[in-house]
């Protein structure tokens, strides 16, 4: 159908106009849908995510608490002490009441001479064994503190695994979800502009 | 004419795919963490009451030996020191705590070696395990890692041999045997002693030589 003159271009150029209104309209209403899906996938992410970081962080908190500087002391004593009395318990006490394998026949001096030296010796070798032990301690509190943190790491990395596997797909669910909200433009603007134009 | 938009085929696609993609890897965190309970199960062993009774075992091992050691030290030590006359005199008596003190020693090393071997175990142990969580993480392979960890915690469990002890107390007999004068066992050259000696001064009864 034309229109003549004046009236068919003024109609023309509203329908035009019209026309590509109502495809930008339709332009931007896509572009929010597909910026709606893609965020809605990032936000599942990372609400995944921040439920493993919860979990890590716990483990973590967990560690630190157990290396709180208010137990290192403690826990380092508690090393020193039982590394020392478990190498000095290895150490068997001597016969000193008998005086060893001296002759029965030996003076009471010398007996006794006899059992103060292995006393004596015991003793040395004890205060030896526990100070060799307490030594040993700053070893194994650190090897202890070594294996907390070598269990903790191991269970933080599987978290960090299954975080990073979360992330690793999000670029794919985000342009299935772009697939998804994505909705062709309905065709009335750009009908609407060819007949503005057919008109004008 | 039917007018209605057409099926949109692309979207149906993509929504299989995406719920294919979440849940593969839905699928491979719960594999990873079947796995870790398998790995964690396999080596359930491994506990403080483990690596007590490793430390037994190896002081139950080089004990005996180290005693075995100060016993026939003891014996050449007091044959020695009994047929120079000087067993129940002072440099004798020093001998002997020399002896105990090296004897001690020995127990003292033993038991600190045992520490030592089982932090080393333990250590072991600890590789291991993280080894397998690095496995577990890379192959999600639940069933296949359980395998594994069970092999590696049953190697890693198997006893281990332990070298024979060294001997402890050739340093101290040495001086008594080293002197040309005889096969092995030969005792040597009297002892001198550089020390006064208390008890073996002249005069009766002040001490006693078992000979």
């Amino acid at each position: 159908m034309c229109l003549p003159g004046a009236a068919g271009a003024l109609v023309g150029g509203l329908a035009q106009g019209l026309g590509g209104m109502m495809t930008a309209q339709e332009d931007q209403k896509n572009a929010a849908r597909i910026a709606k899906a893609r965020n809605e996938r990032l936000q599942a992410a990372l609400k995944r995510n921040d439920e493993y970081a919860a979990v890590a962080r716990e483990r973590f908190d967990s560690r630190a608490d157990e290396q709180d500087p208010s137990r290192q002391d403690a826990d380092l004593n508690k090393n020193k002490v039982d590394a020392g009395e478990t190498i000095a318990s290895n150490i068997a006490t001597p016969d000193y009441e008998s005086g060893g394998a001296i002759s029965g026949s030996a003076p009471p001096i010398v007996r006794s001479a006899l059992a103060k030296s292995m006393l004596d010796t015991f003793q040395k070798s004890t205060g030896q064994a526990k100070a060799l032990g307490a030594l040993g301690g700053y070893s194994d509190y650190w090897f202890n503190q070594g294996v907390g943190n070598t269990s903790a790491g191991r269970d933080i990395g599987i978290q960090n695994d299954f975080a990073r596997g979360n992330m690793s797909i999000l670029p794919y669910e985000q342009d299935y979800a772009e697939v998804q909200a994505n909705k062709p433009r309905s065709g009335i603007g750009g009908l609407l502009s060819g007949l503005g134009g057919f008109l004008g | 004419m039917c007018l209605s938009s057409p099926k949109n085929t692309a979207a149906d696609e993509a929504a299989k795919a995406e719920a294919e993609t979440r849940a593969r890897e839905e699928k491979r965190q719960a594999d990873i963490t079947a796995g870790k309970v398998n790995i964690d199960n396999a080596y359930a062993t491994f506990n403080d009451d483990y690596y007590g009774g490793y430390k037994d075992t190896y002081t139950g091992y080089y004990n005996p030996q180290v005693d075995d050691q100060y016993a026939q030290a003891k014996d050449k030590l007091t044959a020695a020191l009994t047929g120079r006359g000087i067993y129940e005199s002072s440099p004798g008596i020093a001998k002997m705590a020399e002896l105990d003190k090296t004897y001690n020693q020995g127990r003292t090393q033993v038991a600190n070696d045992a520490e030592a071997a089982s932090r080393g175990l333990q250590s072991s142990v600890e590789n291991s395990k993280t080894d397998l969580y690095a496995l577990n993480q890379s192959s999600a392979d639940p069933e296949g890692i359980g395998s594994r960890a069970v092999g590696q915690a049953t190697a890693l469990a198997a006893p281990q041999s332990f070298s024979p002890l060294g001997s402890l107390f050739a340093g101290l007999l040495s001086g008594f045997a080293n002197t040309g004068q005889g096969g092995a066992g030969n005792l040597g050259n009297p002892y001198t002693s550089k020390t006064p000696s208390l008890y073996t001064a002249s005069g009766s009864g002040s001490s006693s030589v078992v000979r």
